[in-house]
C-alpha cells in the first residue's frame, strides 16, 4: 500500500479500520479456501488492494462488504492462478490450527462445521457469501456470475445437505462424513 | 405457490419472505413450522461460520522463521506446507483439559514448524508487495531529497550518502506499519529496498522466487529487505543501505 508520504489522520484511521477487519477476512476467506496458509494470503492481499483502492471507497457504512467482495475475488483470482490440489477434508479436520479454531463448547457447532468444510464449492460459497458475509442473493448471483435461480436452489441444497448430517451425526452421536456428500 | 415451491425458497434464504411466501405461510402451519425450524437452524450456521480465526493466522512476524534460516537459498511459495498433525484420540476428558492440551500442543507444533519451516512469509510478503507496485521498476529519475526525506521521517528513518541514487520513494503500508519502500539504481540493474524497522531476523538470509531474487538482512533497528528483478548481486547494496541507516531522533 501506497501513500504520498505525509501523515494524514484520516488514511491512518482507515488503516486502523481496515485492519480491525482482519479477523472477518480471515474466517470468511478460510471457508472459501479450506486452507488457512492461503488464506492468510488472501486477506494480506485484500487489504493491500483496498488500501490501494481506498479512493473509492464512498461509503464508510461499506466498508466491511466492500472487503469481502475484494477477498472473494481475491481468492477467485488465488484459485486460478495457483490451482490448488483438492482438499482433504479429513487431512483439515486433523489440523491442530484447524481444530483451534473449530473448537467450541458446544459440540454440535463443532459437527456442523466439519459438516460446512465437506460441502462442495458450489454449495459452500454461496452459503458463506450469504451467512457469514452477508450478501443478498442477487449480488451472490453477480458476485458468482450465476442467474438468481441458481443461487437459489445452490443455498437450498447446501441448507438441506447440512441440515441432513446435523440430523444424523445428532441421531448418532458421531461427527458428520466429512467427505465428498 | 404450493409447499414445495415454498420450502426451497425458504430454504434457499429464511430470513427472507417475498409476498407470495409469506401469503402461503399465512394459510399452512405445516411450512410455518418449517420456516421456524429453518431458523433455529441458520442461528447455529451462523455460530459454527464465526470461527476463531487466531490459530489460523501464522505467527505475528516471521522473525523466528528468519531467524532459523542463516544465508540460504530458500522458496518463499507455498508457505503452509506441512502444518499437519495427527487427529486426536476421543477418549473422554474434561472439555477444559482437552482444550488446554490442545492449546499446548499447538503451541509446541506452531514453534517447532516455525523454526524450522524453510519459507520465511516476510520474504514472501516483500515479494506480493513489490509485485503490486510493478510502476516502482519503471523509475529512472532520481527523486527530491525532499520527497525522499517526507517518505523515510513517516517511518522514523534516515539515509546517510553511499546507496546510490534512489529512483523511487513510496511510504507503504506493510503488516501495520508505514514503511520506506524504495528502488535505488545500481550498476548492475535497479535494486528494491524496503526498511523494516518492525521486523526482526538474526541473521542474513536469501530468498529466490518468481523471478525475484532477495536478501533480509539484520539492522540496527529491525531489517531491510532487498529485492531484484535481475538476479542483481545483493550484498553490496544491502551493505551500502545498512551502512547509511539511521534512526531519526
Amino acid at each position: 500500500m501506497t501513500d504520498s508520504g505525509r501523515g494524514d489522520p484520516a488514511e491512518e484511521r482507515l488503516a486502523r479500520v481496515l485492519e480491525s477487519y482482519r479477523p472477518d477476512l480471515m474466517r470468511f476467506a478460510f471457508w472459501l479456501t479450506r486452507d488457512p496458509g492461503s488464506a492468510e494470503d488472501i486477506v494480506q492481499e485484500t487489504l493491500l488492494r483496498a488500501w490501494r483502492a481506498r479512493a473509492a471507497l464512498r461509503d464508510s457504512t461499506a466498508v466491511r462488504s466492500w472487503l469481502l467482495t475484494i477477498a472473494r475475488r481475491e481468492s477467485a483470482r488465488l484459485h486460478e492462478r495457483k490451482r490448488p490440489q483438492t482438499v482433504d477434508v479429513d487431512e483439515c479436520l486433523a489440523r491442530q490450527d484447524v481444530e483451534l479454531a473449530f473448537h467450541d463448547e458446544d459440540p454440535e457447532i463443532g459437527e456442523l462445521r466439519g459438516a460446512i468444510l465437506g460441502l462442495p464449492n458450489e454449495y459452500r460459497e454461496p452459503l458463506v457469501l450469504q451467512v457469514l458475509g452477508g450478501f443478498t442473493t442477487g449480488e451472490i448471483a453477480a458476485e458468482l456470475n450465476l442467474s438468481v435461480a441458481a443461487v437459489l436452489t445452490r443455498l437450498f441444497r447446501a441448507r438441506n445437505k447440512l441440515r441432513e448430517r446435523y440430523a444424523t451425526a445428532s441421531a448418532t452421536g458421531s461427527a458428520p462424513v466429512a467427505g465428498a456428500p | 405457490m404450493n409447499c414445495a415451491a415454498a420450502r426451497e425458497l425458504l430454504g434457499a434464504d429464511p430470513d427472507s419472505m417475498p409476498p407470495e411466501v409469506r401469503a402461503h405461510l399465512e394459510s399452512c402451519s405445516e411450512c410455518e413450522a418449517y420456516r421456524g425450524q429453518l431458523r433455529g437452524f441458520d442461528a447455529k450456521l451462523r455460530r459454527a461460520l464465526e470461527i476463531d480465526p487466531n490459530p489460523l493466522r501464522r505467527a505475528p512476524a516471521a522473525s523466528a522463521a528468519d531467524e532459523g534460516a542463516s544465508a540460504q537459498v530458500v522458496r518463499i511459495w507455498p508457505r503452509a506446507a506441512g502444518r499437519h498433525d495427527t487427529r486426536p484420540t476421543s477418549h473422554p476428558r474434561p472439555r477444559w483439559l482437552a482444550f488446554a492440551a490442545s492449546l499446548a500442543g499447538g503451541l509446541l507444533v506452531s514453534v517447532t514448524l516455525w523454526l524450522s519451516r524453510p519459507s520465511p512469509a516476510l520474504a514472501a510478503e516483500v515479494v506480493t508487495h513489490v509485485e503490486g507496485e510493478p510502476n516502482s521498476w519503471s523509475a529512472t529519475q532520481p527523486i527530491s531529497a525532499a520527497r525522499l526525506d517526507a517518505v523515510l521521517r513517516k517511518s522514523g528513518v534516515a539515509l546517510g550518502a553511499g546507496i546510490g541514487p534512489i529512483v523511487y520513494a513510496n511510504s507503504c503500508w506493510f503488516r501495520g506499519h508505514f514503511v520506506p519502500h524504495l528502488v535505488v539504481t545500481t550498476p548492475a540493474g535497479p535494486v528494491t529496498v524496503m526498511i523494516l524497522k518492525h521486523e526482526h531476523v538474526r541473521s542474513a538470509s536469501h530468498f529466490a522466487e518468481d523471478g525475484y531474487s532477495g536478501m533480509l538482512s539484520p539492522a540496527p533497528e529491525g531489517s531491510v529487505a532487498i529485492l531484484s528483478r535481475a538476479h542483481v548481486p545483493l550484498e553490496r547494496p544491502a551493505s551500502s543501505v545498512l551502512h547509511a541507516l539511521r534512526a531519526r531522533a
